[in-house]
């Protein structure tokens, strides 16, 4: 029988690296995937996602009690993908970058899909769902990405993302609104 | 009930639970086309983010951070203090023991001249003992969880170990 989360966390802090692993498996394709259409690139992706398992080592054996843990492990994601976002904004003020990008500029949407086909995922929806998704608000794709591709309830959303339930909701349901017309070509088409 | 509102009940997901809201919507879907749409669109919508879900972390990447992640927990257990330190010990022990030598005489005096029990008088070396560690319980706390890395749970370790 495979070990609840509850107790692969009391394994852990008491420094066991089969519990360690067992969560790793669990979660890292959930961490990759919230990492990936968060960045919406690959090498940030994974610099965020080893950094937020470097920062579950370090601090989950001491952290105070945990009510959900992939919630808790979405936190810290999010956590570094705002630091992320913060450096490269004093990146361009400090050294006079060229501009920052974000990612929903266009240029950024053309990286996204140029990744899709390096990767070999040459599927239309696919491409033109990430293609969306770099177009949604920053906050409103954390919310869509945990919400209908993660499956998370808005409650937990809510403590990952460290915002009201009520944000979460209409964050929620702005970003289904922009995705549902960003997609709409796509769903008559096919 | 109007378009706006069946747009957030049916966005919001959790309308199948209730029969009354879920007659409610059906009806407004079988008559107003528009929501029905709305309703088919947000179905293939929600198909097509279920494609997203399908991406997994490639296999290098997952296996070489795991393996860092286990050397980091392995170094963590060597720099964890593995019992009580030695001075934590003696510290206590002399504490016990002044406590005791202090207490005494005081007790052997109730004893003798207001013949008091002498369990009293123990219990009240063990107060005042106890107030003496209390007194220094935080100051001991503080040094040995910065030590141990910040760790609340080092207790469970130092069983672990023994």
């Amino acid at each position: 029988m495979e070990p609840s989360d509850d107790e692969l966390v009391y394994r852990i802090r008491i420094h066991d690296e089969e519990a360690f692993e067992l969560l790793f498996k669990r979660y890292k394709s959930m961490v990759y995937r919230y990492s990936h259409y968060l960045t919406l690139n690959s090498t940030e992706a994974e610099d965020l996602f080893q950094d937020t398992w470097f920062r579950v080592v370090k601090y989950l054996p001491s952290y105070g009690k945990i009510e959900s843990i992939h919630a808790w492990i979405c936190k810290i994601t999010s956590n570094l993908y705002r630091d992320l976002l913060r450096k490269k904004k004093y990146q361009r003020i400090l050294f006079k970058d060229k501009p920052y990008t974000s990612v929903t500029s266009d240029e950024n949407v053309e990286n996204v899909v140029l990744e899709v086909k390096d990767h070999g995922r040459k599927t239309e929806v696919r491409i033109e769902m990430q293609r969306a998704i770099a177009l949604l608000p920053y906050r409103q794709r954390q919310v869509f990405i945990l919400k209908e591709i993660e499956g998370f309830k808005l409650s937990e959303i809510g403590q990952s993302l460290q915002m009201p339930l009520g944000t979460v909701k209409s964050l929620h349901y702005r970003a289904v609104r922009h995705m549902r017309n960003e997609l709409c070509d796509l769903q008559f088409k096919g | 009930m109007r378009c706006p509102q069946i747009e957030r009940i049916l966005i919001g997901r959790n309308w199948e639970q209730s029969t009354a809201i879920y007659a409610q919507i059906q009806t407004h879907l079988k008559r107003c086309p528009q929501c029905r749409r709305f309703a088919e669109e947000l179905q293939i919508l929600r198909i097509d983010a279920a494609v997203l879900a399908a991406t997994t972390a490639p296999e290098a990447l997952s296996s070489s951070v795991l393996s860092k992640c286990k050397s980091k927990l392995q170094e963590s257990i060597q720099s964890f203090p593995r019992q009580i330190p030695v001075w934590v010990r003696t510290c206590t022990g002399l504490l016990c023991l002044l406590t005791m030598l202090w207490a005494y005489p005081v007790i052997k005096d109730l004893v003798t001249e207001n013949n008091v029990h002498p369990s009293t008088g123990l219990v009240v070396t063990l107060v005042i003992q106890n107030a003496i560690m209390l007194l220094f319980a935080p100051l001991i706390i503080r040094i040995f969880r910065d030590r141990a890395q910040k760790s609340q749970y080092w207790f469970l370790h130092a069983f672990r170990r023994n």
